[in-house]
């Protein structure tokens, strides 16, 4: 038969088969029922979780007593005094709920003027330190006050008729009344005295004035009225006295806004590349001692009627060092009384010259005013040497060290050991349990500045208050008090102040009648100027002048070819140390060389070249005596013949953060008649076979030829430069701004690149910590950065600073790659960063030109209860996984708008300041309202030297740049 | 009368004009022509077809296949560790920073969806232009092509910060004042492309596998997989009507098909090309990775099908004139791909933009040189080599070629994505990356994932298109 | 699984999906507390004070006008009337002994917005949001309870529809009763209450 009927059949067949019908009866009814239940069971049981999901029950707990003046939410600010260094700034402390939360400039402050340093930022960190001692210690077991009082008092009593030798060993006091203190607590013994010890000393300028002019003082440097400064290796931008207080004046007359035509010039002599060098006009790379001999040569040229110096032939100085000075020393001749010379030397003699020159220039009494002031009563390195040998005779009976740390950093740390060994009673004032505490009989941790009460005269007539914002956290007492009460006194050092302050200062002053109101309205103003009296002119006295050059000819450089100058310097984040376990400063990356946690041995590019040395190789330095191995930085603009080293690492005892970073160069100090030594220090070299890897937050060091930070002469910017800012065509709809626009404006020529709005950004926004190995890995959390770029041949290198924070574009590029809409445009010109709305595919980041995001790699450390108090509640803490970055401060922008809608009124210009602008020394970030045509930031972003940041890729950032000008 | 279980293909499976081969065949007649070689080798009958395939699912398989699952089951844990530790974690396991965002999560993404072009470029695409030679590999091709797209799909998921929210990606009504998702951005477009692509695939492998499905499910003994192929079958009977319908829907899929094939490595591309990093932001993109992707899958699925031939022992199947026919596609598109480096390095160069002349310089010199170079090396210059029929038609060489080409491949969406982030706009945020153990991990775990499915695809459906070989079985016949 | 199971499966898995989808809101998320009513320490009732005897909200909750909270009233504002009302009572006795004991009453916290919401309750108030229109009819209640699911969708609809602060014609708002052609929505900015 034919297929087609077969086929015809086979279906016929097909469908009345019972195949299907059999499958089916026997599949398991059951197993599919019972799979069918299990199925709806679990639908339904997830409806009945979803409806019964409930949060941890959350306790709210309000006040017993209502507070007064205190409204629960509401930020309240106190005017005080910082207690970082002796420079003594004006802050203001925000005060949330109770705890302080943030430091910032008081713009009140006659010499600060509302900036703050790095250091100043970080001290909120350092209230909330976990590795502060929380009781007194007897040795190393902890003890209450009462049992150590009894002990101490019992043992003095015995000093006392035993008319045992006493000594308080504390840092440079700029609190008169503390110090007044210390003197009656003294006073009880036959013989105590007090001494000021300060690692990283400035002494040389108190010696030398009382050698010229009888006062042993430093005096007032005014570098705003100054036409010219030059400086010998003195690093005043950074760290040197009163850093803060001299960016200001130094920014001020390098300002080009209103119309100003011409700004101070700074030429700067030094050997090592230093904040303060990397931002002067001319900078001459010298060898430390090529610095004295320009030194000396200056002298000559300046005052050529001195035959003492006729006879000085500047041999020693290279040809474009020697015709540097014979240039400046004809600019400084036409800039009489208008200019400044500094220098950084603890040299007495150096110091005594450029105390000459100056005088020689007319330029005491105009921008150096000799009014005794800081560090009066401050005892010279000489007697610290000498505390120490008598020390060692067994002469001292009891020793009281308070606030100082000299087991660390003395220069002869183990002589300072065993002399403390010698003397029967130790007692440490420190806060915590440091190397030298940890020596001592005796601890009696003492408040925090941001918990109790004191004042500071840093300059005289100057007074500044410092109230605490917050009991003691933990078993602490104010050091004052603790003396009181070993003197017998049970006052409050709050009565002690203030009786002070009524006997001494009430009646020096005409404008209030009682002391009450005095005293509130200086509380509130946080510093009270008394009328300046009037300007001692003191004649310079030469008679010490020929020994003194004598001296300073004779000095030689390094002649071996193995030797090298070693020049001790100080970071503008760790200072001498103090504050080294402040994990924050940790890894605030240093301006110049952008490592963090670290230090290093910086060599010249030459050198390295020469001796074959590469970067992070670890080399041991060595002058005999002391020996360290520390990895090599190549630096350029440093000095051949220099390996610099900086101060304040090496900690053994400061803490969880702070111990064993880098290596203690303090041993390298010298001690030459009558004064430390931190340059003029021969040392040798020697690679080893280790190397290691900077943590580095940035790698490369130029721009690329790319007009990124820019720059121009000021004979340029006279001539007058047109904006070269141009609006391109765009696509995008442009936004709407019914009410405001924000925008910033960042002076590049007032911008020193301190770094002080780093920490203050860091603070602010809960930024945290990620520690070495992470910044290792390019995953620094800073929304904030400064970056640096070198320019230039070897010989005169350029610096430039460059703060970078979210540009908040117009034509983001983050905006438009988001899938789900966690950056988003605000109506107000903000790139809007929504962290909860997050998923973390970090587009936004790879297509920000400007690298200004951030991202939360891990879940970082929120686990420390007493360091969490810091956090500012207003910002939210970012989860693992989430993408952050700078937001203009909003939670500043929003509350300055809720307050102006409350009160019904507009939001006035300068109102709201982000954490960056509202402490930077140099006032050079501007925000503002674009909206408003009169805005000071619309007004600045007019300037001829206002530019945008890759402006061909038309984001229309509303963050714009003036360019740097030199002169 | 029911019907016997002894020749179900005449139920099931033959065609109707296919009958005539039902008598048994002696070995010797017919003559082949001169001009058109056979391409199913061996003079098979559809008998013959039938059983060779579907033997392969019963039988105990051999040690080769318990091996290569073993060993890829061994990679597959070593992934799913590395993701539970990122998850755990966080993206820090990785070695990605501040600069660069993204580094082995996307290559791995791009690499697999690039895979995953093969298939249906050789089911529809293909079978659009009547290339009777594509039945023997199109079923295996697809199947590729879904493992490789989810292997693909892992990645945008994975390399989340929070991956436990990836379901905001997707635009749904909810209690935040209804909050939709950014339709500007690629990833988003990306999302809708890969699912898409994903969805027609699947439906279309699904759609030819039925017929087959049905001839397993008549022949199968075991119970399970006779449940299994019943369900999937959808009770398939070989009728006129059923074929007929079957064929229309083909047909139409792969018109469906065919654009998807281009338009969803174009939106990949987009991810790049619309973004303005220097080196991302390029217009020849699209065409580019189209043709990179189709390169890379081809070379995937020769890899795949010299191993397959072996192990199934299917060489009268999956004969070299196939594999000759592959390695002709990989020619040109590979040939596009080398044209592309060299346009990039030209409008880079000509740009007269100092980044974009920057990127190209830093590629070819700067510190990822050597991946540069492996890239350039395996994918433009290997790929010339088919040019010579003896590298063509000799088996090794094509499977350590397309090797190479697959691993060019991969460093080739490194490249792209490295190279033009860590050295982008401000110097000062320049960075280097290198990858973490948990990276490899996680890229050694996706090959796990891609080798494990497809050895049990191999075990559970047929891995050749029965009814479609059948169909070419007269090829090159006279009559 | 037979073709019965699966097609029970998918029909569930269709319906419940459809239902998720569209009528969300029925089905309460997580973290959604609405109608969360727990026990206090001390059984204080709005009811009484607000409702009864008419005491206005911010007389105890009187930080709600100038700062982010509202602020839970000090046990001593309790004391300036109940040192001379029911003095005696057990309830007001818990309080007396808090004070004398110095412990802090430990209230439970009903209105809880996640950390990353940051809600204003001083901009609200003064520009007249009545405190009913989130947290309900408090002064009808012995016992509070949360009214709202306080979702963003209902911070955002009602900001969406809420005006506010009219402006002049350089774009300054003033803040006025007549109504001007010019007016601006309450913002809807993310990042007002996302910081």
């Amino acid at each position: 038969m034919s297929n087609q009927q077969k086929r015809w059949k086979q279906f016929l067949a097909a469908e009345n088969d019972g195949e299907q019908l059999e499958y089916s009866a026997k599949s398991p009814i059951a197993g599919v029922s019972r799979r069918t239940f299990l199925e709806v069971l679990g639908y339904s049981t997830v409806a009945v979780t979803l409806t019964g999901c409930r949060a941890p029950e959350q306790k709210i707990v309000p006040y017993l007593r209502e507070p007064v003046e205190f409204t629960p939410g509401v930020a309240s600010w106190f005017a005080s005094t910082c207690g970082g260094c002796s420079a003594a700034c004006g802050t203001l402390v925000k005060v949330r709920d109770g705890r302080p939360i943030k430091l910032e400039g008081n713009p009140d402050h006659p010499l600060s003027e509302g900036g703050l340093c790095a250091v100043a930022h970080g001290m909120i960190f350092g209230l909330y330190d976990p590795d502060r001692l929380r009781s007194p210690m007897r040795g190393s077991q902890p003890a209450t006050w009462e049992e150590i009082d009894d002990e101490i008092l019992g043992k003095l009593s015995a000093i006392k008729k035993s008319g045992g030798k006493v000594r308080i060993l504390t840092a440079p006091l700029s609190s008169p009344a503390s110090r007044k203190t210390i003197q009656t607590f003294l006073a009880q013994f036959t013989d105590g005295k007090h001494i000021t010890y300060q690692p990283v000393s400035n002494d040389a300028i108190r010696q030398a004035h009382l050698r010229s002019h009888g006062i042993a003082a430093i005096p007032q440097y005014r570098l705003e009225k100054a036409k010219l400064v030059v400086s010998f290796g003195a690093d005043f931008l950074g760290t040197w006295i009163m850093p803060v207080q001299f960016t200001r004046g130094y920014a001020k007359t390098r300002s080009l806004t209103e119309g100003r035509r011409e700004i101070l010039r700074h030429v700067q002599f030094e050997s090592i590349m230093s904040l303060t060098g990397s931002n002067a006009d001319k900078r001459i790379r010298v060898s430390p001692h090529e610095k004295t001999q320009a030194l000396l040569y200056l002298a000559r040229l300046i005052a050529p009627s001195t035959d003492l110096l006729n006879a000085y032939e500047p041999r020693q100085l290279s040809v474009q060092t020697q015709e540097a000075v014979e240039e400046l020393s004809r600019e400084l001749l036409s800039a009489q009384g208008e200019s400044l010379i500094v220098s950084g030397s603890n040299a007495p003699d150096s110091q005594y010259l450029t105390n000459f020159i100056n005088d020689q220039l007319g330029n005491y009494g105009k921008t150096i005013e000799l009014t005794p002031t800081l560090g009066r009563e401050q005892s010279s390195d000489a007697e610290m040497v000498e505390l120490v040998q008598q020390m060692n005779t067994g002469e001292i009976a009891a020793l009281i060290v308070c606030g100082v740390n000299p087991v660390y950093d003395y220069f002869e740390s183990q002589k300072f050991v065993d002399a403390l060994k010698a003397v029967p009673l130790r007692v440490s004032l420190n806060s915590a349990l440091d190397e030298t505490s940890s020596l001592a009989d005796y601890v009696c941790p003492q408040n925090h500045f941001l918990e109790s009460w004191d004042d500071a005269e840093a300059v005289q007539g100057t007074l500044g208050i410092n109230q605490p914002t917050i009991a003691p956290l933990f078993q602490t007492r104010a050091f004052q008090e603790t003396l009181m009460r070993w003197s017998g006194d049970q006052r409050s050092f709050y009565e002690v102040l203030r009786n002070t302050w009524r006997e001494e200062h009430f009646p020096q002053q005409n404008q209030f009648a009682t002391f009450e109101g005095f005293w509130d309205a200086t509380l509130q103003k946080g510093v009270f100027s008394l009328q300046q009296p009037a300007n001692v002119s003191i004649t310079f006295k030469p008679d010490t002048l020929s020994g003194a050059i004598g001296r300073l000819q004779s000095t030689s450089g390094v002649n071996s070819a193995n030797e090298l100058d070693l020049v001790l310097y100080q970071t503008t984040s760790l200072r001498d140390g103090r504050f080294a376990n402040n994990p924050w400063l940790q890894e605030l990356p240093d301006p110049l060389t952008k490592i963090t946690w670290d230090n290093y041995a910086c060599v010249s590019q030459r050198y390295a070249a020469m001796n074959g040395l590469e970067e992070g190789r670890v080399v041991r330095i060595s002058n005999g005596a002391a020996t360290i191995e520390l990895p090599v930085h190549i630096q350029p603009g440093q000095h051949d013949d220099v390996v610099a080293i900086a101060l304040g690492y090496g900690r053994s005892k400061a803490g969880k953060a702070g111990s064993g970073i880098g290596a203690n160069a303090f041993p390298f100090v010298a001690f030459v008649d009558g004064s430390f030594r931190y340059s003029h220090l021969r040392v040798t070299l020697v690679p080893t076979a280790s190397k290691v890897e900077f943590a580095q937050t940035q790698i490369k060091d130029s721009q690329e030829g790319r007009r990124l930070a820019r720059e121009l002469t000021l004979t340029e910017y006279v001539k007058g430069t047109e904006s070269h800012h141009e609006e391109h065509a765009s696509l995008w709809s442009p936004h709407d701004y019914p009410e405001h626009k924000w925008g910033i404006a960042v002076d590049l020529n007032a911008c020193v690149g301190c770094n002080a709005c780093v920490i203050s950004c860091q603070a602010e926004n809960n930024i945290p910590v990620v520690g070495k190995d992470e910044v290792r890995r390019s995953r620094d959390m800073h929304w904030l950065r400064v970056d640096r770029y070198f320019e230039g041949d070897r010989d005169n290198l350029r610096v430039n600073y460059q703060p970078l924070m979210c540009a908040q574009c117009d034509n983001a590029s983050c905006e438009s790659v988001c899938p789900v809409l966690a950056t988003v445009h605000s109506s107000e010109g903000l790139n809007m960063q929504v962290y909860n709305r997050c998923v973390g595919t970090r587009y936004c980041e790879n297509n920000c030109p400007y690298k200004v995001r951030r991202f939360n790699w891990f879940t970082y450390a929120r686990d420390d209860a007493v360091a969490n108090l810091a956090l500012n509640p207003d910002v939210t803490v970012r989860s693992r996984g989430v993408m952050e970055k700078c937001t203009f401060c909003v939670q500043r922008i929003e509350e300055a708008k809720i307050n102006a809608r409350n009160e019904g009124r507009p939001i006035n210009d300068g109102e709201i300041q982000p954490a960056c602008q509202q402490s930077c020394p140099s006032q050079a970030i501007i925000f503002g309202d674009l909206r408003d045509v009169k805005s000071r930031v619309a007004q600045m972003k007019k300037s001829g030297r206002n530019y945008t940041l890759l402006d061909e890729l038309n984001l229309r950032p509303a963050v714009s740049y003036l360019a740097k000008v030199r002169n | 009368m029911a019907v016997s279980v002894t020749q179900p293909e005449v139920l099931a499976t033959a065609k109707p004009e296919a009958v005539a081969d039902l008598l048994p065949s002696n070995g010797l007649h017919p003559v082949y022509s001169e001009l058109r070689k056979p391409l199913i080798l061996g003079n098979k009958s559809n008998a013959d077809v039938t059983r060779d395939i579907c033997q392969l699912l019963e039988p105990k398989p051999g040690l080769g296949w318990w091996i290569s699952l073993s060993v890829s089951l061994v990679l597959l844990i070593i992934g799913v560790v590395a993701t539970v530790h990122t998850v755990n974690t966080g993206i820090g396991t990785w070695g990605l920073n501040k600069t660069i965002g993204w580094a082995f999560d996307i290559t791995n993404f791009v690499f697999w969806i690039g895979i995953g072009h093969a298939g249906t470029f050789i089911s529809a695409i293909l079978f659009l232009f009547n290339q009777k030679w594509r039945t023997s590999v199109n079923r295996s091709a697809e199947a590729m092509t879904l493992i490789a797209v989810m292997c693909a799909g892992l990645f945008p998921i994975i390399h989340m910060g929070r991956p436990w929210l990836f379901y905001w990606v997707l635009p749904y009504p909810n209690t935040r004042g209804t909050l939709w998702v950014n339709f500007r951005s690629p990833l988003l477009w990306d999302f809708f492309a890969i699912s898409t692509y994903f969805t027609i695939s699947a439906v279309f492998w699904y759609l030819g596998l039925v017929p087959d499905l049905a001839t397993a499910r008549d022949r199968t003994k075991s119970r399970l997989r006779r449940v299994l192929y019943r369900v999937m079958s959808l009770g398939w009977n070989g009728s006129n009507r059923t074929w007929s319908r079957y064929e229309t829907v083909y047909a139409v899929l792969a018109a469906l098909a065919t654009p998807l094939v281009l338009s969803v490595h174009s939106i990949v591309s987009f991810d790049f090309a619309t973004s303005l990093i220097p080196g991302w932001h390029s217009t020849i993109f699209p065409p580019y990775f189209v043709a990179g992707a189709v390169f890379s899958g081809f070379a995937m699925v020769m890899t795949l099908m010299i191993l397959v031939r072996k192990l199934m022992h299917l060489e009268d199947y999956i004969t070299p004139q196939h594999l000759e026919n592959m390695c002709k596609v990989a020619l040109l598109t590979g040939s596009i791909v080398g044209l592309a480096y060299i346009t990039e390095i030209f409008i880079g160069l000509y740009s007269g933009n100092p980044n974009e002349i920057f990127v190209i310089i830093n590629r070819g010199l700067g510190p990822y040189a050597w991946a540069y170079w492996i890239m350039f090396g395996c994918n433009a210059l290997v790929s010339q080599l088919f040019w010579f029929k003896k590298l063509r038609t000799s088996i090794p060489a094509i499977f350590v070629l397309s090797i190479l080409i697959n691993v060019g491949m991969w460093f080739e969406r490194f490249v792209i994505i490295v190279t033009s982030l860590h050295r982008d706009f401000l110097p000062s945020s320049w960075a280097m990356y290198t990858p973490t153990i948990t990276e490899v991990g996680l890229l050694v775990g996706s090959f796990g994932l891609f080798f494990t499915a497809f050895l049990i695809f191999l075990r559970l459906f047929p891995v050749i298109s029965i009814n479609e070989v059948k169909g070419v079985l007269k090829y090159a016949k006279q009559h | 699984m037979s073709l019965r199971t699966a097609k029970i499966i998918s029909l569930l898995v269709t319906v419940i999906g459809v239902a998720v989808l569209w009528q969300g809101s029925i089905f309460r998320g997580l973290g959604n507390q609405q109608s969360y009513q727990p026990a206090q320490p001390i059984n204080f009732s709005h009811k009484v004070h607000a409702g009864d005897n008419q005491i206005q909200c911010l007389y105890c909750h009187s930080a709600a006008d100038k700062s982010k909270v509202a602020g839970i009233p000090a046990a001593s504002t309790c004391m300036n009337c109940h040192t001379q009302i029911r003095k005696d009572s057990p309830e007001v006795q818990k309080i007396t002994t808090a004070l004398a004991q110095n412990k802090p009453i430990e209230w439970v916290k009903v209105n809880d917005l996640p950390d990353h919401v940051a809600f204003n309750h001083g901009r609200h108030v003064t520009a007249g949001v009545k405190c009913q229109t989130c947290h309900g009819p408090v002064e009808t209640e012995d016992r509070v309870s949360q009214a709202d699911p306080l979702s963003m969708g209902m911070c955002v609809t009602c900001h969406r529809t809420h005006r506010e602060v009219t402006l002049d014609e350089t774009g300054r708002p003033i803040v006025s009763k007549e109504a001007t052609p010019k007016r601006l929505m309450a913002s809807t900015d993310c990042s007002v209450c996302h910081h």
